[in-house]
């Protein structure tokens, strides 16, 4: 039998793209989708230096996901080998979980971001309340997301693989009033 | 005489005169006008009817607690009811249309109410419509609710968007006059974090009206360099148009902004309005003061309003209510009117005074004291009135009336928590409650009168507020203000000598004879008197007539206003559009939309998708020629029966336990015994509630030692891991545990039928066969030459030869692709939720229709499953309960209707063959029912009393809502492969 390749499915494959809303007006905002690369949930299970395990692993960014939880996330994907590797590494310090194909990242950026969030998301953005690296799990609108600030203008969305596309259609009518460029990769 | 335009002044822009129309007549005002001061400005003084009596109305008020002006505003879908043309900023091509009459404004045949009104007084229809009974339903109530309402919605659709925002500030100030501007600027010059709202289009409030000089210049010049400072500063956010409706948990406020009301064509980029959900760490309530109106005979013709309104049309928007106008007031603080009006060139009559001692007036108009306006001329705007003063009794012709009755403070935000404001003598007024729970009142809306007081007020309120936070600011300098020097008032409740109607509340038609009438017959209590008169209904919720109100109930009652109370605050403060509360969440976007994985896989190969909750679920997947859900449903199910299936169960839910006390919490979750679980399989798990009845259920799976694979139902997906979560938490924190919902990460295929070990196995790498892999395994392996890692569990809910294989949710489309594509030969067959659902009753397997929460374990047949041996488990203490062990109680059987082609339905209820229906002849009901093509006719499971042991007793099927009697024999549940023979294939 002639081998069948599988290839990956992006969660918003086939969901809307391009520029919507006002024309003008100033830099638009932007809204990009990764390919998918990795998350790891990491509940810790004893004391332990996860960053310092994990640096070996590329380039995580680990991300606070409420008591004891962390999600590392980098732009790369993950293999079976690797992941055993991680988990064998961080056995007496956390437990892994691979939530790579269960969260999507949405990278959103502009001047207008934090008027566009506040449509949806209750976290006060102000830089002085939420800084660079600061991270919340929150609701943008009725959908449950994790969201990081990651930059001045910028914030990094991770959102359930199954309203991904709810969440998109969202965000697009959130940001028509300051034009938003929607691209997935 | 009627109102008109004055020739100069005033803040509207003459340059840009804007057209609309009014009742189809083309009409002209200026930029900067509303509705009301376009329409005072064109002579059109008549603007609505009253709600009960049909009586010619003109406005009352220059702002938002109009009762009478109200008109509809717009077209088509954009048709908007019951707007207040007192606020309405004017527009090119704004249509305009009065309503509640007809033929027309100004003959109304409805008028008519006003010669019955001796038959419709206070509570009339609880006396009048109470005989035949019968006839209320039928007759009356529609009758009344025909005759009752303002404006009419449409039935468009609203072309328009509405959405929702978030903001947080240090410190909220509502509202935009003096006081309001006076803190602003002095945290915003503080550095903190500052949202100033005001309903107005411009930050000024009352000084936007105002001719006084502040810091050296005119008020609204004043108010427009604060303005422009504030608007400069990062730090502060100016919301106009915007309305702070309510105060709601902790520092919560709900504020409406009316984005694009106020022009002719929206932008479809932007939302016509935003509702504000605003997080404040302080608050300052500048809210400002409403002036009551008087009460005495036909207080309500055109022509007659607040003295505040007409100076606001006079100098805000350069409009004179009237050629020849009279004041009448209690209070010294209403000259003021009388001075601005005859600055402009009004001719002003009199100034009428209830009081004995007059405040010093230096202009023309004679000052009358001790005197009271008894009644009214005109039919549909005023022409005259008669005074009534020590000595005498004098008719002055004019044709506006400036009334006053004293400033309410605009308590309604600090109360809306249920704190009651407190009456004070020295001010005739409610004032704020004292809590402050972080919204302090200040200026007039605390009572303050005097306009260098309300500033000084604002500014230190603000200083103070922010302190109570950590930022130190210096309060706001005005410099000097000019004021006037006498604000005294005395409480003239209403005119006892006006044999007129004289109207208490103008929306509502309550005169001082309804409020009397309530007090005679019981109902002096002031929550009463609203209810039985409609005081303080509608949509202007009383705000200018209910401390009048309040006043003659004292009066009526001997007891001071505080005695009486006010009736309770609540929001909203002015009447909010469901477009806004709404937001985006309309249409398709009503709730978000959850997609399986294998969601486009689905759709490719046509399937129907039905919602549960916010999941798409495949439900069947017709095929050409298919005309009947059931012709497809059918067609699967023999298909998985005899060939094999595929199936998405992605959306189960799916939560991975790890930590050394897994084992141990899951044997606590679970009311069967889990601890012994060996690694690589899979067992059915039971859980209970606290109280014994069943939770819910699905499959354990050990992956590794110290690694579990847990699937709950759709339904209670996030409720199971919020349980789990729960007793961790609570009961068992000791537990070295933890959770992480993983039913996104993976795709879920079911694979059954006699076929799907074959077809498996041409994407498996791993050995697979029966003795690899047998009933209950849980496995990883590879697909597709190691390709992919995947997790294969052998369990069946149809009842086959079964398994599911869970991939990466981003790799199920692609197996599911592959599946189709290696199965075509074996006879692969995409089936949905339908087949499922059928193949599980055949099965006699339980879902939620079963476990509905009324039942225990031993209901459904699964009393020998829950462990004897557990020390504990949830549910264990309340499971062994008298009547959880009832011998009488309902339990899981199967039916069949005794003649193959009869029909019965889910929720019918189960009769012994000869009783009639009642409810202690009830035997049990239909949970599920299906056609089955195996059996060839439908079948059911009930839950029935006594049910396993009346196996082959024939009793009847009752379902009242088609008033159906089926013949149905109760049966085992399991209607195929009872032995599990293919199960273990």
């Amino acid at each position: 039998m002639p081998d069948s390749i599988l290839t990956p499915r992006h969660a918003l494959a086939g969901a809307p793209t391009g520029h919507f809303g006002t024309v003008g007006g100033g830099t638009p905002l932007t809204i990009t989708a990764p390919a998918e690369g990795t998350v790891l949930m990491l509940m810790s299970s004893g004391a332990g230096d996860i960053k310092g395990i994990l640096k070996d692993h590329g380039d995580f960014d680990v991300r606070d996901n409420g008591p004891g939880q962390y999600l590392a996330v980098r732009s790369t994907p993950l293999t079976d080998a690797e992941l055993s590797d991680i988990t064998r590494k961080l056995d007496k310090t956390a437990d892994v979980v691979d939530q790579s194909a269960a969260r999507v990242r949405l990278l959103i950026e502009g001047e207008s971001v934090r008027d566009v969030l506040a449509k949806g998301v209750p976290v006060d953005l102000h830089p002085d309340q939420f800084e660079i690296n600061k991270s919340a799990t929150t609701l943008c609108g009725h959908i449950g997301v994790h969201l990081t600030r990651t930059g001045d203008n910028r914030f990094d969305i991770l959102v359930t693989r199954s309203y991904a596309v709810a969440l998109w259609e969202s965000l697009i009518e959130m940001g028509l009033e300051y034009g938003i460029d929607c691209h997935h990769l | 005489m009627t109102s008109y335009r004055l020739k100069s002044g005033a803040l509207i822009d003459r340059d840009t005169p804007l057209h609309f129309t009014f009742d189809g007549k083309p009409m002209q005002g200026f930029q900067g006008d509303t509705v009301a001061s376009a329409l005072l400005a064109g002579g059109q003084r008549l603007m609505g009817r009253s709600f009960k009596y049909h009586r010619p109305r003109g406005p009352l008020t220059a702002g938002s607690a109009e009762p009478n002006a109200l008109i509809t505003v717009g077209q088509n879908g954009r048709t908007e009811p019951n707007c207040r043309a007192t606020v309405v900023e004017l527009y090119n091509g704004l249509v305009g249309r009065s309503q509640h009459n007809w033929p027309s404004l100004k003959f109304d045949v409805g008028e008519v109410n006003s010669l019955l009104s001796p038959f419709i007084g206070a509570g009339f229809y609880y006396k009048t419509f109470m005989w035949p009974a019968a006839l209320w339903e039928k007759l009356y109530e529609p009758l009344i609710r025909r005759a009752a309402g303002l404006g009419r919605a449409t039935f468009e659709a609203d072309p328009d968007r509405y959405e929702k925002s978030w903001a947080h500030c240090d410190l909220l100030i509502i509202g935009a006059g003096p006081t309001g501007l006076a803190a602003a600027i002095t945290a915003g010059r503080a550095g903190a974090q500052v949202i100033i709202c005001d309903e107005q289009a411009s930050l000024g409030g009352s000084l936007l009206s105002d001719t006084h000089e502040v810091g050296g210049v005119p008020a609204p010049v004043f108010a427009h360099d604060i303005a422009s400072e504030l608007s400069s500063m990062p730090n502060v956010r100016i919301l106009t148009r915007t309305t702070v409706f309510g105060w709601y948990d902790d520092r919560m406020f709900g504020a409406v902004e009316r984005v694009q009301k106020h022009v002719q064509e929206p932008d479809p980029n932007k939302p016509v309005e935003r509702l504000w959900r605003i997080a404040a760490k302080e608050a300052i309530l500048a809210s400002g003061a409403e002036e009551r109106p008087l009460v005495f005979g036909g207080n309500d013709r055109p022509g007659v309003m607040t003295t505040d309104a007409l100076r606001t049309y006079a100098n805000r928007y350069g409009v004179a209510a009237g050629k020849r106008v009279a004041i009448f007031a209690n209070n010294s603080a209403a000259y003021r009117t009388a001075h601005d009006l005859e600055k402009l060139g009004v001719d002003v009559a009199a100034i009428i005074d209830s009081r004995s001692e007059t405040a010093s007036y230096n202009g023309k108009a004679r000052v009358i004291p001790n005197a009271r306006v008894t009644s009214t001329k005109g039919r549909l705007g005023l022409s005259g009135i008669t005074v009534n003063y020590d000595g005498g009794e004098e008719h002055l012709s004019i044709d506006a009336l400036g009334v006053s009755g004293g400033w309410n403070p605009v308590v309604n935000l600090a109360c809306q928590r249920g704190a009651k404001p407190t009456w004070s003598d020295e001010h005739a007024a409610f004032l704020p409650p004292n809590a402050h729970n972080g919204l302090s009142a200040a200026g007039a809306a605390a009572g303050i009168a005097s306009l260098a007081a309300c500033l000084r007020d604002g500014a230190h309120q603000a200083t103070d507020a922010l302190k109570n936070i950590n930022i130190n600011a210096k309060p706001f300098d005005a410099g000097a203000v000019e004021d006037d020097p006498d604000h005294a008032t005395k409480p003239l409740w209403y005119v006892r000598e006006s044999t007129e109607k004289s109207f208490v509340d103008f929306q509502n038609d309550v005169t001082a004879s309804d409020l009397g009438l309530a007090v005679t017959e019981g109902y002096g209590n002031v929550e009463h008197t609203k209810r039985y008169t409609t005081t303080g209904m509608a949509t202007d919720q009383g705000k200018l007539s209910n401390v009048n109100a309040i006043g003659i109930l004292a009066e009526a009652r001997n007891v001071t206003p505080a005695e009486v109370g006010t009736t309770t605050y609540r929001p909203f403060y002015t009447p909010v559009s469901f477009g806004a509360l709404a937001g985006a969440h309309k249409s398709e976007h009503f709730q978000p939309v959850r997609r399986s994985p294998l969601h486009e896989w689905a759709k490719k190969l046509g399937a129907e998708f039905v919602e549960v909750g916010h999941w798409y679920r495949s439900s069947w997947f017709p095929k050409k020629g298919e005309t009947t859900w059931r012709q497809s449903v059918d067609r699967e199910v023999l298909a998985v029966r005899n060939n094999v299936g595929v199936c998405d169960v992605s959306t189960l839910g799916k939560i991975e336990v790890t930590g050394p006390d897994a084992a141990t919490f899951l044997d606590l979750l679970y009311c069967n015994g889990m601890a012994k679980l060996p690694v690589g399989k899979a067992r059915y798990g039971l859980m209970l509630r606290e109280d014994g009845f069943v939770y819910d259920d699905g499959t354990l799976s050990r992956l590794e030692e110290n690694r579990y694979f847990l699937t709950t139902t759709t339904a209670h997906a996030a409720g199971v891991m919020s349980h789990m979560e729960f007793c961790h938490q609570t009961i068992w924190p000791n537990l070295d545990v933890r959770f992480a919902s993983v039913s996104d990460q993976w795709a879920q295929i079911a694979v059954a039928g006699p076929k799907s070990r074959e077809l498996l196995s041409s994407i498996v790498d791993d050995d697979i066969s029966d003795s690899a892999v047998p009933f209950l395994a849980a496995r990883t392996v590879t697909l597709l030459g190691g390709q992919l890692s995947a997790r294969l569990f052998r369990i069946s809910f149809s009842g086959e030869l079964a398994y599911e294989i869970a991939i990466p949710a981003s790799y199920g489309e692609a197996v599911a692709d592959v599946l189709m594509e290696r199965g075509e030969k074996l006879g692969v067959t995409p089936y949905g939720t339908e087949a499922m659902g059928v193949m599980r009753i055949e099965k006699g397997h339980v879902t939620h229709a079963e476990i509905n929460g009324t039942v225990v374990p031993a209901d459904l047949g699964m009393g020998r499953m829950v462990s004897n041996k557990k020390t504990d488990f949830i549910g264990r203490a309340m499971l062994n309960r008298e009547g959880t062990q009832d011998p009488d109680r309902v339990k899981l059987v199967g039916l069949k209707p005794v003649d193959p082609a009869d029909d019965f339905s889910v929720g019918a209820h189960i009769l012994n063959k000869n009783d009639a229906p009642s409810t202690p002849a009830d035997q049990g009901y239909v949970t599920s029912t299906c056609f089955s093509p195996i059996i060839g006719s439908r079948i059911g499971l009930a839950l029935i009393k006594k049910g396993p042991e009346r196996i082959g007793e024939q009793i009847v099927v009752w379902d009242a809502l088609k008033e159906q009697y089926t013949k149905a024999v109760i049966c085992d549940p399991v209607f195929v492969d009872p032995e599990g023979e293919k199960l273990h294939a």
